[in-house]
């Protein structure tokens, strides 16, 4: 390419994604500054937590709201772990959301269900409950018996059977930490305008299990779930945390999140028509408090609280990506009078704009980019030398951002104590900008594409795997 | 710019080599925070090696204090002071009576208090807030202005820290300023102050927080009410009336909470047609607490309320009544006419039996 005249065009690309390009990575370095902030300050306290506490007779009461649907083989142990968790006063809500197998009589053995006459009360909208039971085993344990809706659904029909002032919406197949509820709550403690509370989630699979509960933090055998760690230690120590301080969290993970009930109520409940219910009630209370100017504070706990599973197939993970990014999309259009609104506050001005920005517009402009240069250089448009350096600056940043999540993870709570592990997770944060990140990248696009073209989207099946059973010592 | 300056052909173009260079300079400063990472993991296997054996240096001494037996003092570095001092902590936030006394005394010994105290003007944040919560278990008066300083500090954290630390030191003296800064800051925990106020359960604690309340708005009085289940030996009754008449909804249910005294009946009769129906289901509950069997028919219509809670409230409070008993209750429930006040009733006597409630 001579660069004069004809291809005036592409020299204005070529400008427009180096500006994106210095903005994306300029925001996230700034997102890794503020978090270091609030991580120093949340581990300033820590040397208090490391006094003994007993319970104080004070801690807010919690509903744990647990949908389930098709889940006979897991939903026993997940609960019986639940049950022994380290809280003061809980109750435990399954929401049986029209399981085609033997959840309902899985829960009835093993719980010793009745049938319980409640009152049941409609403060947000859900398919017909079929029935309420309760457990004469474990009087704080209610399951809900309702026709399928979806997991939004569900948690709704959840909200409505409530009866503490919190709410915290757990996945079936999640393991908590026992003093998971003790860590998420402080929040609320300490400052009464808190409305929700996010909890940092990691990975189980590679990890021992016993007793419903993690015993032993590992990492998993392959190199794709390995990339998975190092994504949600990205995602969770800068992602979130970098905008707590500005009050600006838009997303907290479904599988657990502590929630003000009577907040959720008078937003309307999680929306149905969306397959992120979760980062799209975020953001919807984000833009009711700032619009009608209430204080509020939506928040995060850095503490690695809960642990999931993450998908061990490409397919899985395919579906799972595709259906965040339109998550994302359908949380951000839905709620869109919040960007640069005049009371948007950080969370119009900053963080929406950064969604929209590098989240919601980042696989376009991502995948647009590496499919110039690749075609750009076989045409000979580009020289060799011009794409050897895109690519290097390229995966040069995209190094730089996974080496300081494990930083910060370095700096905070060292769960990955061997030294082998260190080494393994520094690979994986090599080796992944080397085809799996651009992989992420065209599916996060296809979810866009499929928002786009409003093509359904159907809950992708979790294939379980042995993650989340028992391990043997 | 021209359109040659961003011509990608070649190796001598400017961009190209702005690129080649910033990528540079993000590979090293990767390459830096990949040795920072191995010097912090070097570090820290380090510091935990040290703190594992300062620990076990220290428990059995603090062991044998805690006995009342004699023990022969470790050598002390300057580094490890501030170590020792959480050791001592996690050891005395344990401990009661004598026990906690042996180790305030071995505290003094070692000259702890200087330790926090420095570690209260010169300490980094983490290193202030042990101080802070060291000194009162120390009972360290030294420190009292320091503290109260503290206390008026715009961080929540540290300012409650420094009030609990006061109350341990002095609490005749720490209760009226307390209570007053109690009933200012929206920002303190409502748990952590009420926390604090409990386990001190001191006698100058009641008078000055009925002579705070009395002074305090609507806004203070909401904060303040609830500690009255807390401070004992408080007379509530003469403040609660005039709380009793206020407009605002949250001073109303943070007054009929603290209820206990039948004179407040006509009052809660009264609230119970409020307006803002959390007022109306809190006095439901109150109603079980000072009611008379006529105020069932209050219930009763309290029952056919618009809202759940009131309901539901309304229907605990009937199985609390003096002289009723599930069968007239399951009876009232067969011949309601309002289905939502049968199945609200219902669903109290299953609760009642099967031992759970909300």
């Amino acid at each position: 390419m001579s660069g004069t005249g004809g291809h005036g065009w592409l020299v204005a690309l070529q400008w427009g994604f180096l500006c994106y390009f210095i903005l994306l990575n300029g925001g996230y370095i700034l997102l890794n500054l503020l978090s270091l902030i609030s991580l120093r300050r949340h581990l300033d306290r820590q040397s208090l937590d490391q006094l003994p506490r007993s319970h104080t007779g004070f801690d807010p009461p919690i509903s744990l709201l647990v949908p389930a649907y098709n889940e006979e083989a897991t939903i026993t142990p997940s609960l019986k772990s639940l049950l022994q968790l380290d809280y003061p006063e809980f109750e435990i809500v399954v929401i049986n959301d029209g399981s085609k197998d033997g959840t309902l009589a899985e829960l009835t053995r093993e719980f010793a269900l009745l049938p319980f006459p409640e009152a049941y009360r409609r403060s947000v909208p859900c398919k017909e409950v079929r029935g309420i039971h309760r457990s004469t085993r474990y009087p704080n344990l209610r399951v809900i018996d309702k026709e399928n809706g979806g997991k939004a659904d569900a948690l709704n029909a959840g909200i409505n059977a409530a009866r503490c002032p919190l709410f915290c919406a757990v996945d079936a197949d999640s393991i908590l930490q026992r003093d998971s509820l003790r860590k998420v709550v402080r929040p609320f403690v300490e400052d009464p305008l808190t409305i929700v509370a996010g909890g940092t989630v990691r990975i189980v699979n590679g990890c021992r299990i016993s007793g419903g509960f993690l015993s032993e933090v590992g990492l998993p055998e392959t190199l794709l779930v390995r990339f998975q760690v190092i994504e949600y230690l990205r995602a969770f120590l800068f992602g979130r945390l970098g905008w707590t301080p500005l009050n600006a969290v838009l997303i907290v993970s479904g599988a657990f999140g502590l929630f003000k009930t009577t907040e959720v109520i008078a937003a309307g409940g999680y929306r149905r028509d969306t397959v992120g219910e979760d980062m799209e009630l975020i953001v919807r209370l984000h833009r009711i408090h700032r619009l009608r100017g209430t204080p509020y504070r939506i928040t995060y706990v850095p503490d690695p609280i809960c642990w999931t599973e993450a998908p061990e197939s490409l397919k899985v993970l395919r579906a799972q990506r595709t259906r965040w990014q339109r998550g994302l999309a359908e949380s951000l259009t839905m709620n869109r009078t919040l960007l640069l609104h005049p009371r948007g506050g950080a969370a119009g001005w900053l963080a929406f704009p950064f969604f929209v920005l590098f989240e919601f517009l980042g696989p376009v402009l991502e995948v647009c980019g590496y499919a110039l240069i690749i075609v750009g250089t076989a045409l000979g448009i580009f020289s060799w030398a011009a794409f050897d350096v895109f690519m290097f600056v390229a995966l040069s940043f995209g190094l730089l951002l996974s080496v300081t999540a494990l930083l910060l993870e370095e700096m905070s709570f060292r769960l990955y104590r061997k030294p082998s592990q260190l080494a393994q997770l520094l690979l994986a944060a090599i080796l992944e900008n080397f085809g799996y990140r651009q992989l992420v990248a065209f599916w996060r696009l296809q979810g866009l594409w499929r928002w786009a073209t409003g093509s359904a989207q159907h809950w992708g099946e979790m294939t379980r795997g042995s993650a989340l059973r028992n391990t043997p010592p | 710019m021209t359109a040659c300056a961003l011509d990608y052909a070649t190796n001598s173009d400017p961009l190209l080599r702005l690129a080649l260079q910033s990528g540079i300079a993000v590979f090293a400063i990767t390459l830096l925070l990949l040795a920072a990472i191995l010097i912090l993991r070097l570090f820290a296997d380090h510091r935990e090696a040290r703190e594992a054996t300062i620990r076990d240096e220290w428990q059995p001494v603090f062991l044998h204090a805690i006995d009342g037996l004699a023990y022969a003092m470790p050598r002390i570095h300057g580094r490890d002071r501030e170590l020792i001092l959480l050791v001592w902590l996690q050891f005395t936030e344990m401990l009661r009576g004598a026990a906690r006394e042996r180790l305030r005394e071995m505290a003094r010994e070692l000259q702890l208090p200087g330790t926090a105290l420095r570690l209260l003007h010169r300490g980094d944040m983490r290193g202030r807030l042990l101080a802070t919560v060291g000194l009162g278990r120390m009972q360290a008066s030294e420190a009292w202005d320091a503290l109260a300083r503290l206390m008026t500090d715009e961080n929540p954290v540290s300012s409650l820290l420094a009030a609990r630390s006061l109350l341990q030191i002095d609490a005749p003296r720490a209760a009226a300023p307390l209570m007053a800064a109690i009933a200012r800051r929206d920002d303190w925990s409502r748990a952590g102050v009420a926390t604090m106020l409990g386990d001190a359960r001191d006698a100058a604690l009641g008078p000055a927080l009925l002579a705070t309340l009395a002074a305090s708005n609507d806004a203070e009085a909401t904060r303040l009410l609830p500690l009255l289940d807390v401070v004992p030996g408080a007379d509530r009754w003469p403040l609660l009336a005039p709380r009793l008449a206020t407009e605002a909804p949250d001073t109303l249910v943070a007054a009929l909470k603290a209820v206990a005294d039948p004179r407040a009946l006509a009052d809660v009769r009264r609230l119970a047609g409020h307006a803002a129906w959390p007022v109306r289901a809190q006095a439901a509950t109150t109603l079980a607490r000072v009611g008379k069997e006529d105020d069932l028919a209050l219930l009763q219509t309290l029952l056919a309320d618009r809202e759940w809670w009131v309901r539901y409230r309304a229907a605990a409070a009937m199985l609390r009544m003096p002289g009723v008993t599930r069968e007239w209750l399951g009876a009232l429930a067969a011949g309601a006419t309002d289905r939502y006040a049968a199945d609200m009733l219902r669903q109290v006597m299953a609760e009642a039996a099967t031992g759970g409630a909300a």
